[in-house]
Order: C-alpha cells, then sequence, then structure tokens
C-alpha cells in the first residue's frame, strides 16, 4: 500500500521534503510507519519525531486523514491514507 | 459572563455594516462594547487581532509586550510605524488603536506574560488570545485561562504556515495538554511573512468575536491548518484525551 506523509512547520526542514510517498506492506499501523519513518531518515528527523523510548515527542502531533493519532492505540493505515506531521508553532 | 453594554447612536453609525449579519445584531455589539481581551503580544499576531478587534468594537483591550521597536519589527508588525523607532511597542501600539477607535479602552501594559503577572492578566479579561513568540508564555497564559475558566484562543506561525484553533473551558484541552512540552528546537526569532501573520491574526479576530458574540462555530476541538505558500487549507480534528 502506498502511504502520503506530509511534514509541516520546521519538521519540513529536518526531513528534507514537504511530502513524500512510502510503500509498505499492508496491515501497518501509523505508529509502525513512524517509527519506520523515523529509521529510514535518520537524524534529524528521528530526533524530531521520536523520544528516547520511541514514543511519539510531546512536541509534534501526528493526523491520518485528517484525525488525530493517540499514540497509545494502534491505528490500522489503508492505501492513499494520508499521514501528517505537525510541530508545535507560536507567534511574533 | 460577558455583560453587554448599551449602544450609542455614533456606535449604531460605526457598526452598522457588521450589525446587518445575521445572528450578530445590536445584541452582539452590545456583547462586543461589554467585553476584555487580553492579547499577549502585540507584534505581527497579535497587532493584528488587536487592530480587528479594535475595529470590531470590542470594549477593552490589555495589550501585553515588553520593550521597544526595532526595524526588523516592522515588517509585520503594523500597529508600529517607522517614527516610532526605539519608542514602546505597547504605547505605539494603543496611540494606532486610540487613532482607529477612540471610544475604546487600552490597557497597555509594557511587560511580556510571566509567572509573576500571569494570574492578574489572564483574571482581568474575559477572552485571551495568545500570539506569544514563546511557549514559555503560552503555557503560562493556557494555564491560567484553563484555571479560571476563560476562553483562549491560538493563532500561530511559521514561514508560510499557520495554525488556529479556539480552546474553551470545559470543551476542549489547552495548549499545555495538546502539547505537554515546549519543543527545543523553538528560537524566539524565525522566518515569515507579514501577510501569513495578518492572515491568521484576522482569523483569530474573527475566533474572538464568535466566542464573544455567540455566532457562528469557534474552532474548538479543531485546529485549522493553512499553507499560504501552497495555499491549502486543513481542518484537523484534535483528539478528545
Amino acid at each position: 500500500m502506498k502511504v502520503k506523509i506530509r511534514y509541516c512547520g520546521q519538521l519540513k526542514q529536518a526531513a528534507g521534503c514537504p511530502v513524500e510517498e512510502v510503500e509498505s506492506g499492508s496491515g501497518l499501523s501509523a505508529q509502525e510507519l513512524i517509527a519506520s519513518v523515523a529509521a529510514s531518515h535518520g537524524e534529524p528527523l528521528s530526533g524530531y519525531l521520536l523520544d528516547g523510548s520511541g514514543g511519539l515527542r510531546a512536541t509534534v502531533l501526528a493526523f491520518v486523514n485528517e484525525e488525530q493519532v493517540d499514540w497509545e492505540t494502534a491505528r490500522p493505515l489503508s492505501d492513499g491514507d494520508e499521514l501528517v506531521f505537525m510541530s508545535a508553532i507560536a507567534g511574533g | 459572563m460577558i455583560e453587554p453594554k448599551p449602544l450609542t447612536d455614533e456606535e449604531r453609525a460605526v457598526y452598522e455594516w457588521q450589525m446587518w449579519v445575521p445572528e450578530f445584531g445590536e445584541e452582539g455589539q452590545e456583547k462586543l462594547k461589554g467585553a476584555s481581551v487580553l492579547i499577549s503580544r502585540i507584534g505581527g499576531l497579535g497587532g493584528v487581532v488587536a487592530y480587528e478587534l479594535a475595529a470590531a468594537g470590542v470594549g477593552r483591550l490589555v495589550l501585553a509586550h515588553a520593550g521597544d521597536v526595532k526595524p526588523s519589527d516592522l515588517n509585520r508588525q503594523l500597529l508600529m510605524t517607522h517614527d516610532g523607532l526605539g519608542k514602546s511597542r505597547v504605547e505605539s501600539a494603543a496611540r494606532r488603536l486610540r487613532e482607529l477607535n477612540p471610544r475604546l479602552e487600552v490597557e497597555a501594559i509594557a511587560e511580556n506574560v510571566t509567572e509573576d503577572n500571569a494570574a492578574a492578566l489572564v483574571g482581568s479579561v474575559d477572552l485571551v488570545v495568545d500570539c506569544a513568540p514563546l511557549f514559555e508564555e503560552r503555557f503560562l497564559m493556557n494555564r491560567e485561562a484553563k484555571s479560571q475558566g476563560k476562553p483562549l484562543v491560538e493563532c500561530a506561525m511559521y514561514e508560510m504556515e499557520a495554525q488556529l484553533t479556539t480552546f474553551l473551558p470545559g470543551e476542549t484541552r489547552y495548549l499545555h495538554e495538546l502539547y505537554p512540552e515546549k519543543p527545543e528546537w523553538w528560537k524566539r526569532e524565525f522566518p515569515v511573512f507579514g501577510a501569513v501573520s495578518g492572515a491568521v491574526g484576522c482569523m483569530g479576530a474573527m475566533e474572538a468575536i464568535k466566542v464573544i458574540s455567540g455566532i457562528g462555530e469557534p474552532l474548538t476541538g479543531e485546529l485549522l491548518v493553512f499553507d499560504l505558500g501552497e495555499m491549502r487549507f486543513h481542518k484537523m480534528k484534535l483528539g478528545a484525551s
């Protein structure tokens, strides 16, 4: 299956692109894909996305098809889903 | 609870066009006149929020922002002017707002939000609009707004992107619950166009007007995210817990 990944805010620079499409086996959860994306990109993106224990950082929100992913509940993915990563930003 | 204030004939003339908006009318205008709003800070985002709320007839604005006007403010901080360089930001802002609306009550606080003043600042108003550049200030305002039962409009921007949502007591989570930690990588100075801060500032002002007057549907439980580089707009549904 193919999943589109979109990076917002400072994550765009960390990923080196605003959007990418990844192909994976069926049955993958959003949490597993996020871990896989972090591993394949390496630093700096992995450090932005994941904390020391491999969980989603408290400064990042993840959404699948515009609904926030609850890290504690496996979110199954389907072909054509869009995963969005958003980092906290402020004002000025 | 906002106590509506009756309008004068002059105010009816000034606000005639927005009182034509269905469901708003004179009753909505009286609520705006009776309302008070804290805006921190009043730079690229907050300045535009303040200008729109002053134009719309909100009765009292509390502006919190330390420091003097610098050249690098002038690409986006629309309440600041070239002749105000080196002078107090809040005083420049208050002067511009009074020129627009001499009926407006403006309280200009030449301080940023801190542990020492957050409770009193939030406690002095009906609604907060968070436009601060530092997460320490944002978390302080959000914690106080939640504990004091005050609505808070959260505006943010970066490069050509912006985020907007509205927190309501008893209904939504607040910023410190959505993002429990401040991002280590965030810096007070960052790339942005004034047109981006202005766009999200106008939208933040409209959220405040909706919450105060009770019209429309505020962005509660949803995060509006937009990228003006691609003119892409999304409403993201936030989790409940």
